[in-house]
C-alpha cells in the first residue's frame, strides 16, 4: 500500500505560500475572509487619526472616502509592536515579531495571513494570495512570512494574478503537471529513506536540524496530494479579460478588483496587497519624485502635501474596495486590515502604527483610541489575535499578544 | 572563598596592587567608583559579584569583558587605565571565563548541520555538472536568513516545505539541462539584413527617409540613442527582429558576428541642448553592447507590450559584451553567447546621447543651415517639402553605431553529448545494467564523500519502479539523479564527531574559499587522508585561483553588508547619475577589486581603513571628483600583483575605455572602505543619511563592538528640514539625556565624520536643503581623540588597528565556521592575532591563519 494514502486525512497543516490545495466541494456561507493592505512608509498622523473618538468622530482628510462607511470600520490609535529599527522594523508589521527574535517565539514570525491560511488549508484553490501593485524599487513591505521564517514574495504583475486565478490549464498542461506531482512523490519516498538512515548517525542537535527536512518532506507530500485534486478542475469563469501590467497607480485599482473577484469566486479567502516603494507619484499628479523621498518630508510643506496625496490615494481605494465587498454581501465575513509597519515615515518610527480595520462583522466604532501610557499599552498582536479568533481559528496567542481586544476593549 | 574579595580590596587598596591580579587592580581603580552598591550606575554593581565565575554571574562578567575591551568603559570623561593595565585585566578575565566555559562545553560551540545556501547550491550545481552557463537554478528560492551579515550560519539556514518544493523543481530543471540522450541538434544560421530592428525611434525615421528619397532600403542601420535614454527602467535596446519573436529554439552556445563602425563621433553640438544637455562625451569612443532578452510570456497580440519589453531593461537580461568601435572603419565583431530557449540577442549604444527622437529632429532642422553646404541645404529644403520633416535624419549628423551585417549561428555543440552529460555517464552508451555504477559515481561527487553501504538502495529502487511504470531506461535513471540532488546528503553538509574527517574538512575548506563543492585535487587528498597535512598549501592554491572570487564576494556581502547595496535604491530623481552612469555595479566592483588586490598581494589590512589608492572606472572616478582627463592619463597601466581580468569589464568584447584603473588618491578622504561609495550608499537609505545608522554600522563591522539596541519608548528624532537645524544639532539634543548618551557618545562621532558623504557617497560640504544650505560639521571626539573631519577620524581609527584586526578576524571565523563565536574561541583568536601581527596583519595571512587554526578542523 502506498504510504502516502495515509497522509490524505483531514487536519493536516500546511505552511505553503500561495499553493493550490484541496477543497471541500462547496464553501459554507459562514466562510471567513481576510485581506491586508499595507505600505512601507506609514501615514502622516494628523491626516489619518481622527481627533475625536467614537462612532461619530469627524474624519480627517485622508479618510473622507470612508464617510459613507461609518459603522463598518474602525481606526485604532496607539497600537504597535513595541519594536524599533525604522525600515528594518517594518517587516514585523503583520507578525509582531522581527526575524531576529523569531527563533525564540513559539510560532516564529509567522504573519497573520499565513497563520490563517494554515487553518484554512484545503478550503480554496489558493490558501493565500500575496500580491503587490508593483516594484519594490525604493522600498518594500516584506509583508508576509511563513512559520519557518521564509519571506513570501508578492506577485507584482496583475496579469500574473489574473492568470493564476482565472485562466485554466490546457488538458495537456494539467496532465503534465499531474505526472510531475507523481514523480515528485516517488522522489520524496526515495529520499526519505536516505534521510532516515542519515538521521540515525547524527548528534541530537543535528537531528533536530534534519527534522526540519523530514517535516518538510511530509508537508510537501500532503500538499502534492491536495494539489492533484485541483489540477484537472477548471478555474471560475469571469467577465474580465487579462489586464495589462503597469505602474503602481495603474495596477492598484485592478488589483483590488481582482482580489474582490477572487474572494467572490472562493478562489481564495485570504489575500494581501502591498503598496510598494515603487509607487509612481506622477500617477497622482505629483512631481516625479520617489514615494520614499516624499515620505522623508522633514516637515517641508511641499513634500508633506505630496505625501498626503499619495496616502489619500491609497485610502480612497481601500474605501472603494470595502464598499464593493459590502455591495457583494461579503463585508461581514471579510476582515480588511489597512496599515503599515512604520508610524511616521519621516522620523522612521515603528510606534503608533496607522491601523484601520473594516468589515468582519465587528462592532465598529470609527475611532478607538487605546491607552498611550507606556504601562497600559496594548500590543497590536492583541488585535490580530482578536481577528484570528473571529476568523474561526481556535488559538489563545498570536505574535506578542497578551490577550484579545474583544470588541476593541 | 572570594566572595568578599572586592570589599576587602576596597578597604585595603594596597593589597590590590600587590596581588598580581590585573583584574583586581582595574576593578578597584576604574570600576567601583560608579559600579558599587551605593551608586550602581546603569543598574550594575560589581561590589558583590563573585570573582569565581558561576552560572549566575558569567553573563555579567562577559558583559564587563566586552565593555572594557571595546573601551566603552571606563567612560572617556573618567580616568583611563594604561593600555598595559587594561590588557592585563582583559587577559585575566578572559582566562577565567574560558576556563569556566571549557569545563562545561556547550552545544552551541559546535556548528550545527549546515544547509547549502543559495550561492553554494548554485555553484555546486555548476561544478557538479561543469555547466558554465544557463539560468540560475536558485532564482525562485527564498532568500537565506543572515546572521551578522553572513548567510552561512547553520541555525539560520532553515528548511521549509516551500524550499523543498523549490529543490524538487530545481532538480527537474537542472537534470533537464544537463542530460542529453537525444541526437545532436542541428545548427542553424541566421544571416540578417538591415533594418535589424523595426521598433520605433529615430533610427526608423532615418530608414524611412532614406527609402522615400532613394527608393531603396537603407543598406545599414544606425543606433543613435543611449541605453537609458528612456529613464528608469531603461529603454532603447535594439532587438534583432529575425529572432526576437520566438527567440532561439533551444538552449546553447551561439556565435554572433556583427559588422559595425562608429560614425559622426564629433558631430554633436552639445551647446544646442541648453536645458537638458545630452550625456554624450566625445572623448569616448562610440560603444556597442550586446545583451540578451526574451518575450516569453507576453501576449503575442499585444504589440505595444512586446515592443516595450524588447527595447527595455529586463530583470533576467544578461550583459554579454561591450566593444569600443573605431571611427569610420568597418570591423567584424565576434563572440560566443549562451542563449536560453526563447531568448534573443539585442544591441545597444551604452554611451550614446540621451536626446529623444523629437529633440534630434528639431536639432537637425535648426542646424541644417549652419552645418550643410549650400547645395546640400538647398536639397534638404526641397526634400523637406517633398517627404516631410523627418527627412532631416537623412541629412543630420550625430554620434551613432552603424550596423551593416549581423549573423547568428547555433547551437554550436562542438562536442555531443555536452560535458554535463558526459560527466555523469561517461562516453559509453547507457543502459539499465549500468544504473548502479552511474548512480554510485554521481552520488559520490554530489555528496562530496564516499557513499555508505546501502545508502543508495532506495534511490536505485526508484529507477526500477520508474522503469516498471513505463519510463525508458534513460528517463528512469534521471529520476534517480534528481533524487540524489534532493537528498539531505546533497542539501546539507554533514559533519560528525568533534574532529572533522578528511572529506568534511575538504568541504569546509572548499565552501569557505570558493562557496562550492571540493574540486578534484581536494577530493583526492581527502581520499588519501592527506588533506590535513596539506591544508595550508591547498588554501593558498584556492586563494590564487579565480574560484576564490566567490569567497571575496560572499565575505564582503557579509562583512560590509555589500549585499544590501541597491536594496534601498537611491531616489532616481535626486540621484540621477547613479542610474545614468550605472554606478551601482561599479561601486560593488570597486570594493571587490580592492579586497581582491589585497588578497593577491597579501597587503596589510590597514589599507582597508586608509590608503592612497582605490579602483574605479571613469564614471565612478568622476563621482570621486577625478576628471575624465585625469582618468585618461592613468590609462591602461598594469597593477602589480593583480591579474588583468579584474580590471576589464565583465563579459567578452573589447572595450579598453570601460576598464577599471588603480586611482592614486592625493587627499586621504577617500582611501579605505569607509570612502567607498558602495559602503556609503548601503549605509544610507537612498534619500538621506543618518550619522546613527552609519555610526552603528562602523561599530559593528569595523570595530566589532556593536552597541546595545536603544531602550524601548525613546522618542525618535523627527527630522525637520524647514529651519537650518542639522541632524547633528538634533542629535546633540538627544544626547543630553543620559539614557541616550552612553551609547550615542560612541555611535554618533564616526557617523558625523561620514556625514561629509551624501547618500551615494559623493563628497559634500553642505546639506542641500533649507535656505541657506547648512554646513556639514564632520568634527567629533573618538575615544579620547578630537578630530576635525574624515581625515582626522581615520587617523584616530588607525590607532585602533588591533581592534580592527580582531573584528575582521572574527568575521572571517563566523563566515568559515558557520556559527556564532563563543568565549571559548578567544584563545584561538588571540593566537591568530599574535601570529599575524608580527607581519603587520596581512590579509591573506589572516585568511590562511583561519584555515590553519585548530578551530577550523573542528565541528
Amino acid at each position: 500500500m502506498n504510504r502516502r494514502h495515509f497522509l490524505r486525512g483531514p487536519g493536516a497543516c500546511l505552511a505553503l505560500p500561495f499553493l493550490e490545495t484541496f477543497a471541500r466541494a462547496e464553501t459554507p456561507p459562514t466562510a471567513q475572509r481576510f485581506v491586508c493592505v499595507a505600505n512601507p512608509f506609514g501615514m502622516i498622523a494628523d491626516a489619518f487619526f481622527p481627533s475625536e473618538t467614537g462612532l461619530e468622530a469627524a474624519l480627517p482628510e485622508n479618510l473622507t472616502a470612508f464617510e459613507e462607511l461609518r459603522g463598518k470600520f474602525t481606526v485604532f490609535s496607539n497600537l504597535d509592536h513595541g519594536i524599533s529599527g525604522g525600515h528594518a522594523g517594518t517587516h514585523a508589521f503583520l507578525s509582531g515579531v522581527r526575524t531576529q527574535e523569531a527563533s525564540v517565539m513559539p510560532d516564529g514570525n509567522v504573519t497573520l495571513d499565513q497563520f490563517l491560511a494554515e487553518a484554512n488549508a484545503g478550503k480554496t484553490r489558493f490558501p493565500v494570495l500575496n500580491t503587490s501593485a508593483g516594484s519594490n524599487r525604493g522600498g518594500s513591505c516584506e509583508l508576509s512570512w511563513t512559520r519557518s521564517g521564509v519571506l513570501v514574495p508578492a506577485i507584482q504583475k496583475v496579469s500574473r494574478v489574473f492568470k493564476l486565478l482565472f485562466v485554466s490549464d490546457s488538458e495537456a498542461a494539467a496532465t503534465a503537471r499531474s505526472e510531475r506531482y507523481d514523480r515528485h512523490g516517488s522522489i520524496l519516498d526515495a529520499v526519505l529513506e536516505q534521510a532516515n538512515t542519515m538521521q540515525k548517525r547524527l548528534s541530537r542537535r543535528d537531528q533536530a536540524k534534519l527534522d526540519q527536512y523530514l517535516t518538510s518532506v511530509r508537508e510537501v507530500e500532503v500538499a502534492i496530494e491536495q494539489e492533484k485534486e485541483w489540477v484537472h478542475r477548471p478555474r471560475p469563469e469571469v467577465d474580465l479579460t487579462e489586464p495589462k501590467d503597469g505602474t503602481v497607480t495603474e495596477q492598484l485599482p485592478i488589483l483590488f478588483d481582482l482580489i474582490a473577484l477572487a474572494l467572490e469566486t472562493n478562489s481564495t479567502h485570504i489575500a494581501t496587497i502591498e503598496v510598494p516603494g515603487g509607487f509612481d507619484a506622477k500617477g497622482v499628479g505629483l512631481n516625479p519624485k520617489g514615494y520614499h523621498a516624499y515620505s522623508h518630508h522633514g516637515k517641508d510643506p511641499t513634500l508633506m502635501a505630496g505625501q498626503r496625496a499619495i496616502e489619500k490615494y491609497q485610502l480612497d481605494h481601500v474605501a472603494k474596495f470595502v464598499a464593493k465587498l459590502d455591495a457583494l454581501g461579503l463585508l461581514d465575513s471579510t476582515q480588511i486590515l489597512f496599515g503599515s509597519g512604520m508610524g511616521d515615515g519621516s522620523a522612521h518610527t515603528n510606534s503608533k502604527l496607522p491601523i484601520l480595520l473594516a468589515g468582519g462583522g465587528h462592532q465598529h466604532v470609527t475611532h478607538a483610541a487605546l491607552p498611550s501610557e507606556k504601562s497600559r499599552r496594548i500590543p497590536l498582536s492583541n488585535l490580530y489575535l482578536t481577528m484570528a479568533q473571529r476568523f474561526g481559528v481556535e488559538t489563545e496567542r498570536f505574535g506578542q499578544s497578551t490577550g484579545t481586544l474583544g470588541e476593541f476593549a | 572563598m572570594r566572595r568578599l574579595a572586592i570589599l576587602i580590596l576596597l578597604a585595603l587598596p594596597a593589597f590590590a596592587a600587590q596581588a598580581g591580579s590585573g583584574l583586581d587592580a582595574l576593578l578597584s581603580n576604574s570600576c567601583l567608583d560608579c559600579h558599587d552598591d551605593a551608586t550602581e550606575k546603569g543598574g550594575l554593581s560589581l561590589e558583590t559579584v563573585d570573582f569565581e565565575i558561576t552560572e549566575t554571574n558569567a553573563k555579567i562578567w562577559e558583559h564587563c569583558l566586552e565593555q572594557v575591551e571595546s573601551r566603552f568603559m571606563p567612560p572617556p570623561d573618567k580616568a583611563q587605565p594604561t593600555d598595559e593595565e587594561r590588557e592585563a585585566a582583559i587577559l585575566e578575565l578572559e582566562e577565567r571565563l574560558v576556563a569556566y566555559h571549557s569545563s562545561k562545553p556547550k552545544e552551541s560551540s559546535q556548528a550545527v548541520l549546515r544547509r547549502l545556501n543559495r550561492t553554494e547550491y548554485r555553484n555546486t550545481i555548476r561544478d557538479l555538472f561543469q555547466m558554465e552557463s544557463g539560468q540560475d537554478p536558485t532564482a525562485e528560492f527564498p532568500g537565506d536568513q543572515r546572521s551578522h551579515g553572513f548567510a552561512t550560519n547553520g541555525e539560520k539556514l532553515v528548511t521549509s516545505s516551500f524550499l523543498l518544493r523549490q529543490y524538487l523543481e530545481a532538480a527537474e530543471e537542472v537534470i533537464d539541462r544537463a542530460i542529453h540522450f537525444e541526437p545532436k541538434p542541428e545548427t542553424q544560421v541566421w544571416k540578417m539584413k538591415p533594418p535589424f530592428d523595426r521598433t520605433t525611434g529615430q533610427e526608423i525615421s532615418q530608414a524611412v527617409g532614406y527609402f522615400r528619397k532613394l527608393g531603396q532600403p537603407q543598406p545599414y542601420q544606425d543606433l543613435c540613442q543611449r541605453i537609458g535614454a528612456g529613464g528608469a527602467p531603461f529603454g532603447k535596446y535594439h532587438p534583432l527582429d529575425d529572432v526576437s519573436d520566438s527567440g532561439v529554439p533551444m538552449n546553447g552556445w551561439y556565435r554572433v558576428r556583427i559588422l559595425a563602425e562608429a560614425k559622426f563621433r564629433h558631430a554633436l553640438k552639445q551647446e544646442r541642448f541648453k536645458r537638458w544637455p545630452s550625456l554624450w562625451d566625445e572623448s569616448e569612443p562610440v560603444r556597442l553592447s550586446l545583451s540578451t532578452a526574451s518575450l516569453q510570456g507576453i501576449d503575442p497580440q499585444n504589440k505595444e507590450a512586446r515592443d516595450y519589453a524588447a527595447t527595455h531593461e529586463q530583470a533576467s537580461q544578461q550583459h554579454i559584451a561591450t566593444w569600443d568601435l573605431p571611427d569610420d572603419e568597418r570591423v567584424w565583431l565576434e563572440c560566443r553567447m549562451w542563449l536560453e530557449k526563447g531568448q534573443f540577442p539585442r544591441l545597444g549604444f551604452p554611451n550614446g546621447p540621451t536626446n529623444s527622437n523629437y529633440r534630434m529632429n528639431t536639432y537637425f532642422n535648426e542646424l541644417a543651415k549652419d552645418t550643410l553646404s549650400p547645395e546640400a541645404f538647398a536639397e534638404f529644403e526641397a526634400d523637406q517639402k517633398k517627404y516631410g520633416g523627418w527627412i532631416s535624419f537623412h541629412f543630420g549628423e550625430s554620434p551613432r553605431v552603424r550596423l551593416h551585417e549581423i549573423e547568428l549561428e547555433g547551437p554550436l555543440n562542438e562536442t555531443w553529448p555536452p560535458a554535463s552529460h558526459r560527466v555523469v555517464f561517461g562516453d559509453e552508451a547507457y543502459d539499465a545494467s549500468r544504473a548502479g555504477e552511474v548512480l554510485h559515481e554521481f552520488a559520490e561527487r554530489a555528496w562530496r564523500r564516499p557513499v555508505k553501504e546501502g545508502e543508495l538502495t532506495s534511490i536505485l529502487k526508484l529507477t526500477e519502479q520508474a522503469g516498471k511504470s513505463g519510463m525508458t531506461e534513460q528517463a528512469a535513471i534521471q529520476e534517480a539523479l534528481k533524487a540524489v540532488l534532493c537528498s539531505p546528503a546533497f542539501i546539507y553538509r554533514e559533519e560528525r564527531g568533534d574532529e572533522l574527517n578528511e572529506y568534511e574538512l575538504a568541504s569546509r575548506l572548499s565552501y569557505f574559499l570558493t562557496a562550492s563543492m571540493p574540486d578534484e585535487p581536494l577530493l583526492e587528498l581527502a581520499a588519501g587522508g592527506e588533506l590535513r597535512a596539506n591544508l595550508r598549501a591547498q588554501a593558498e592554491r584556492l586563494l590564487s585561483s579565480p574560484r576564490s572570487d566567490e569567497f571575496v564576494n560572499e565575505f564582503l556581502d557579509g562583512w560590509l553588508h555589500l549585499h544590501e547595496l541597491g536594496s534601498m535604491a537611491p531616489d532616481p530623481h535626486r540621484f540621477r547619475v547613479y542610474y545614468d552612469d550605472r554606478l551601482e555595479p561599479a561601486m560593488r566592483r570597486e570594493t571587490r577589486v580592492y579586497f581582491r588586490h589585497l588578497i593577491e598581494t597579501n597587503g596589510p589590512i590597514a589599507n582597508l581603513l586608509d590608503s592612497d589608492y582605490t579602483f574605479a572606472n571613469k564614471e565612478l572616478a568622476a563621482l570621486y571628483r577625478i576628471k575624465p582627463e585625469q582618468f585618461a592619463q592613468i590609462g591602461e597601466q598594469e597593477v602589480d600583483g593583480l591579474p588583468a581580468r579584474y580590471l576589464r569589464q565583465d563579459g567578452v568584447g573589447d572595450s579598453p575605455t570601460t576598464r577599471f584603473a588603480r586611482i592614486p588618491l592625493t587627499d586621504r578622504r577617500r582611501g579605505g572602505v569607509l570612502g567607498h561609495a558602495s559602503v556609503l550608499t548601503l549605509t544610507a537609505n537612498g534619500v538621506d543619511t543618518s550619522p546613527v545608522i552609519r555610526g552603528v554600522w562602523l561599530l559593528e563591522n569595523i570595530l566589532g563592538t556593536p552597541p546595545s539596541p536603544p531602550p524601548p519608548d525613546i522618542p525618535a528624532i523627527e527630522p525637520d528640514i524647514r529651519g537650518a537645524t542639522t541632524i547633528r544639532e538634533q542629535l546633540e539634543k538627544h544626547r543630553e539625556s543620559s539614557a541616550c548618551s552612553s551609547c550615542h557618545n560612541h555611535i554618533d562621532p564616526p557617523g558625523f565624520a561620514l556625514e561629509s558623504f551624501d547618500p551615494i557617497g559623493k563628497w559634500r560640504g553642505h546639506y542641500p536643503v533649507g535656505n541657506p544650505y547648512p554646513k556639514v560639521d564632520p568634527s567629533g571626539r573618538f575615544g579620547g581623540t578630537e578630530f576635525p573631519d574624515m581625515i582626522g577620524f581615520k587617523a584616530a581609527l588607525m590607532e585602533r588597528e588591533d581592534a580592527f584586526a580582531r573584528c575582521l578576524l572574527e568575521k572571517l571565523l563566523v563566515h568559515a565556521l558557520g556559527r556564532d563565536l563563543e568565549i571559548t574561541d578567544r584563545p584561538a583568536i588571540r593566537e591568530i592575532l599574535a601570529k599575524t601581527k608580527e607581519q603587520g596583519y596581512r590579509l591573506r595571512d589572516l585568511v590562511v591563519a583561519v584555515v590553519e587554526s585548530p578551530r577550523f578542523a573542528r565541528k
